[in-house]
């Protein structure tokens, strides 16, 4: 799947941590983890929300869409 | 999930299984020492019966079925079935039965085996894996390929008792006795084992949604 959470950007650029961000939003470190490392298969929209309340972002700034995304580990053609 | 495991319905299906297995092994233990005194048996005094299931015709008119009421009509009596006991003099009969024996405990233990596997992962908590999936798969086929290879066995033991027995008014007879019953509940485990298998995807994806 070629979409990525950039998550950890938007981390950066807001100075945040992943367990300041786990606390504010109501969700698991663990989960957050699985969103942040792009294993996640879906989202919800309500994590979502909340993630772009407390990032002070939109969807499309979190979520991107690239052709060439490496999938379980082998190369798209 | 780990309430499950704590379930007493599953701790008691659990013990059952274990019991069964057990007994399993203790069954293949005998078969092997039958298989092995076998050459015995039949000689100095060592003799062993062995009950063989047997179908039967019976003679309408030497045992006519009456009516003891008027609102029936008299009744003729057909497919009959039963069990024969004797002893066998012939030593492979011996060897041979606990063969089959050994295989049909075989695949029971081989069922066992898959389903104490599955009882693993349901006490780990974690029983929606594929590979349980795979394993009701399998106890469906044995079930079937089991009900299969017991009627092929009847098949033989009804053929052998029309070959080596007679009685009077009565006539051993050669049929099959394919339980379809059985092979419905393979299938309908065949079934499940799919939905099992769709239901550990969606719990898979399920548990990467955040």
């Amino acid at each position: 799947m070629g979409i990525r959470v950039r998550l950890d950007y938007l981390l950066l650029d807001r100075q945040l941590t992943l367990t300041d961000l786990a606390d504010r939003i109501g969700i698991t470190i663990a989960n957050l983890s699985i969103l942040k490392t792009n294993k996640a298969r879906a989202i919800r929209f309500s994590t979502l929300d909340a993630l772009c309340r407390e990032l002070q972002c939109q969807p499309g700034e979190l979520l991107v869409w690239t052709p060439d995304e490496v999938e379980d580990g082998k190369a798209e053609a | 999930m780990t309430v499950m495991a704590k379930s007493p319905v599953a701790a008691f299906l659990a013990g059952l299984v274990n019991l069964f297995w057990h007994l399993g092994k203790v069954g293949l233990a005998l078969c092997v020492l039958m298989f092995v005194v076998s050459p015995w048996i039949g000689t100095h005094d060592l003799k062993v019966d062995v009950k063989i299931p047997v179908a039967l015709s019976l003679n309408a008119t030497t045992h006519p079925v009456v009516a003891r009421t008027p609102d029936v009509t008299d009744g003729t009596l057909g497919d009959l079935r039963g069990s024969l006991r004797f002893v066998p003099l012939k030593r492979g009969f011996i060897a041979g039965s606990a063969v089959v024996i050994a295989i049909a405990i075989s695949l029971i233990m081989w069922v066992l085996y898959q389903l104490r596997a599955v009882f693993r992962t349901l006490k780990a908590g974690q029983p929606f894996v594929p590979e349980n999936a795979l394993r009701l798969r399998r106890i469906g086929w044995a079930v079937i390929i089991g009900e299969t290879l017991r009627a092929v066995v009847a098949l033989i033991e009804n053929a052998y008792a029309a070959n080596h027995f007679s009685v009077s008014s009565l006539t051993f007879v050669v049929r099959p006795d394919y339980n379809a019953l059985t092979v419905i509940g393979g299938l309908i485990i065949l079934v499940i084992a799919e939905v099992f298998r769709a239901g550990t995807r969606l719990d898979e994806e399920q548990s990467l949604t955040v």
